[in-house]
């Protein structure tokens, strides 16, 4: 069994952190940093899958490329007595990284109901890959240009179970 | 009824079960257009920030530092569209 396929969704994975030059290390105050992946932007991807079907059964594997949207917000107040200030960059890049993973596909017994031949639940788990992406924030300021960039490290583990109708046909 | 077609009926009727114990039972056919949707959840990941940069130098020499912290898991929901074939 091959396949494409493409889906839209929800992702909203948040992570903030106080500035790590946050007094009484320094003089002025605190600052923090934060990112949201996905969010309002949600997620997307399309991709492929290859599958061993045993009867009402499907077992596959499946990749494709992923589509993310990232915020980031950097506040911060100079630690440097020699130049007090404060400083507000946010940044938003658009991400493409890869998906891979797996899962399984029943086909509901078809004495279930009449339309139940039509109806599969599935569980699956993808690595979405957007290690390698980064965003970018900056603003102008006293000291020129400033900017700060927040690298995503590693990808991201999902899970999810689902429902789908066929129609046949196609 | 003739006597003699009792054999051929009982026959035909056994031969008819075996057939139909025989028969293979109709496989799922897999091809075709698919909507669905999905829930679920992601892990986090982890990000570095780095310290920001101004033209003279960092921001906050000489105190500067880049900072990695985790981005919290999230629920996951959503639409799938597929076709398939064999």
């Amino acid at each position: 069994m091959i396949g494409l396929e493409a889906e839209y969704g929800y992702l909203g994975s948040k992570g903030s952190k106080q500035d790590p030059n946050a007094a009484p290390r320094g003089d002025a105050g605190d600052g923090s940093h934060s990112t949201k992946i996905g969010g309002s932007y949600g997620y997307g991807l399309i991709g492929g899958r290859l599958g061993y079907a045993h009867d009402r059964s499907l077992f596959y594997v499946k990749s494709g490329a992923v589509f993310t949207t990232t915020k980031t917000n950097y506040d911060d107040f100079n630690n440097n007595p020699s130049v007090s200030g404060t400083l507000h960059t946010s940044g938003k890049s658009d991400n493409v990284g890869y998906a891979i993973g797996g899962g399984i596909e029943q086909a509901l017994p078809p004495e279930w109901f009449e339309s139940a031949k039509h109806i599969s639940i599935k569980a699956e788990y993808l690595y979405l890959g957007i290690g390698r992406t980064q965003t970018t924030s900056g603003v102008d300021s006293p000291w020129g240009h400033t900017s700060t960039t927040t690298d995503h490290i590693k990808g991201m583990h999902t899970a999810k179970i689902g429902i789908n109708y066929q129609f046949e046909g196609f | 009824m003739n006597i003699k077609f009792i054999p051929l009926f009982i026959s035909l009727a056994v031969l008819s079960g075996n057939a139909l114990a025989d028969a293979p039972e109709a496989r799922h056919d897999w091809t075709g257009f698919y909507v669905g949707g999905f829930v679920g959840g992601a892990a986090g990941t982890k990000t570095n920030t780095t310290e920001p940069v101004a033209s003279d130098g960092f921001w906050n020499a000489p105190y500067s530092s880049d900072s990695n912290y985790h981005t919290k898991a999230s629920v996951m929901g959503g639409v799938r569209l597929a076709i398939t074939g064999s």
